[in-house]
């Protein structure tokens, strides 16, 4: 026996499937209209959700050098033939009694940035032979993170060039405890190192007369890095 | 049946005049329905610092026990050790709307310095009764965002000169289901790069979202709920 076949049974015998579209168009127009009514009140439509939070906060410490003391080398005239070589720190000090007149000094100064200024300005001023002119400066270490210490000098002039590299101009640091510095040095916070410039004039007269400049810096890196940093 | 119809209603309206009830036997079956709805929850069992260790003497020559780490930027192949104790971290937890569940951890470095590494971890756990899965974190900072769906390399500019000050590389578990009570771990690694800023706190947030289970992946809301 064929099926009977039911869909006829609806009315005007259209097919169910073409009943049932037409069921669904409507109502995905009505869930549509649904949801554009709720987006416009504003309701929003999500899944549930939670959240978790997390803050970070990074703390730097920091490298830190300042210049906290200037020494020098003060040569007086004294009266007759007499001559006298003063050297300390600058805010000690003092000049001799009946000093004739100020000839010759080399002077630490502070920079253009004032007092603890990690700049240094260093003036050699009428040097002579037969006097070994110093300056020095006490560099203290503030960072908080350990650091690694070197310094350079560098000179565009020759005749300074050439007492560097005879050896009658030359540099030197000192640590706290009075021990002379070889090379790099590791300063932890609150160390303090005295760098020291000396130059002496010899006996040439090609040397009169002369006029020069350097420049130089104290370097400090983060301990772990100046391996990787080397000076330019 | 039209006229059937037609005298029925004729036959009803007509005793309804008159006063006389006209219905059948009948009962009634009450229903009383109640609906509780789950609740979806994260919240955060704990959290870890890989170095937590302080230096013992601030200040003075920092000495090698429990050594500082360091990598290579990119988190280019392992994390290894320096000779010194310089820096340090900390974490803890808050409650933030009283509930008793920890929603937030905040992480802290302490002086720090370029190519300082350390790794920070918590624990979220589900403390609802609906399936979670972690869907996504947004990390933040000052001038900047990153959405993260699975693992995740951020750099972030936090004091906005152009040069990243420090990156994370944000660990597993995107996509990891929670059911009640269980709880998943969630690490991430964090670097401090050369342009990082002296004495500088820098500051960044990490939102982790949790959806439930059958709606992950879910998208970030336009407006994160509270």
């Amino acid at each position: 026996m064929a099926p009977v076949d039911s869909w006829k049974l609806f009315p005007g015998g259209a097919d169910r499937n073409k009943f049932r579209r037409k069921k669904m168009r409507k109502l995905g127009i009505l869930l549509m209209v649904l949801v554009l009514a709720l987006g416009s009140l504003g309701v929003g439509y999500a899944a549930w959700m939670d959240f978790v939070y997390v803050e970070g906060t990074v703390e730097t410490g920091n490298v830190d050098l300042v210049v906290e003391n200037y020494s020098g080398t003060w040569v007086y005239k004294m009266p007759e033939h007499g001559i006298d070589v003063v050297t300390g720190w600058v805010d000690e000090v003092v000049a001799p009694a009946n000093y004739v007149e100020l000839v010759a000094s080399a002077v630490s100064t502070p920079g253009a940035g004032g007092e603890n200024d990690p700049d240094v300005v260093m003036t050699f001023d009428n040097l002579f032979p037969g006097v070994l002119f110093c300056a020095d400066f006490l560099v203290h270490y503030i960072g908080s993170v350990p650091a690694i210490v070197d310094a350079d000098i560098v000179s565009d002039d020759e005749w300074l060039n050439e007492l560097w590299d005879e050896g009658y101009a030359y540099w030197e640091a000192w640590d706290a405890d009075g021990n002379k510095i070889e090379g790099p040095v590791q300063l932890h916070y609150c160390d303090t190192v005295t760098v020291k410039l000396c130059i002496e004039i010899p006996q040439d007269n090609k040397y009169m007369n002369l006029t020069g400049s350097f420049n130089g810096f104290v370097r400090a890196v983060n301990w772990n890095e100046w391996a990787t940093h080397p000076i330019d | 049946m039209k006229k059937l119809g037609v005298i029925c209603l004729a036959l009803v309206l007509a005793l309804g005049s008159l006063g006389v009830a006209y219905a059948a036997w009948s009962d009634v079956a009450l229903v009383e329905g109640t609906v509780q709805n789950g609740s979806l929850v994260l919240g955060i069992a704990d959290c870890a610092v890989r170095d937590s260790n302080a230096p013992i003497n601030f200040g003075g020559d920092y000495p090698t026990d429990n050594p500082d780490q360091s990598i290579l930027p990119g988190f280019a192949g392992s994390p290894f050790l320096l000779d010194k104790n310089v820096a340090w971290g900390d974490c803890s937890l808050e409650d933030l709307d009283g509930d008793g569940i920890n929603d937030i951890a905040y992480f802290n470095l302490y002086n720090t310095y370029p190519c300082y590494f350390n790794a920070f971890a918590f624990y979220p756990y589900n403390a609802g009764t609906i399936p979670l899965r972690i869907n996504s974190v947004l990390i933040e900072w000052e001038g900047g965002s990153q959405l993260l769906t699975q693992n995740g390399y951020v750099g972030m500019d936090i004091n906005g000169d152009g040069y990243d000050d420090v990156e994370i590389l944000w660990g597993d578990n995107f996509g990891a289901q929670l059911h009640e009570g269980e709880q998943g771990e969630i690490s991430f690694w964090i670097h401090v790069l050369q342009p990082a800023p002296q004495s500088s706190t820098l500051s960044f947030t990490a939102t982790m979202m949790a959806v439930q289970w059958d709606e992950y992946p879910h998208p970030w809301p336009t407006t994160t709920p509270e």
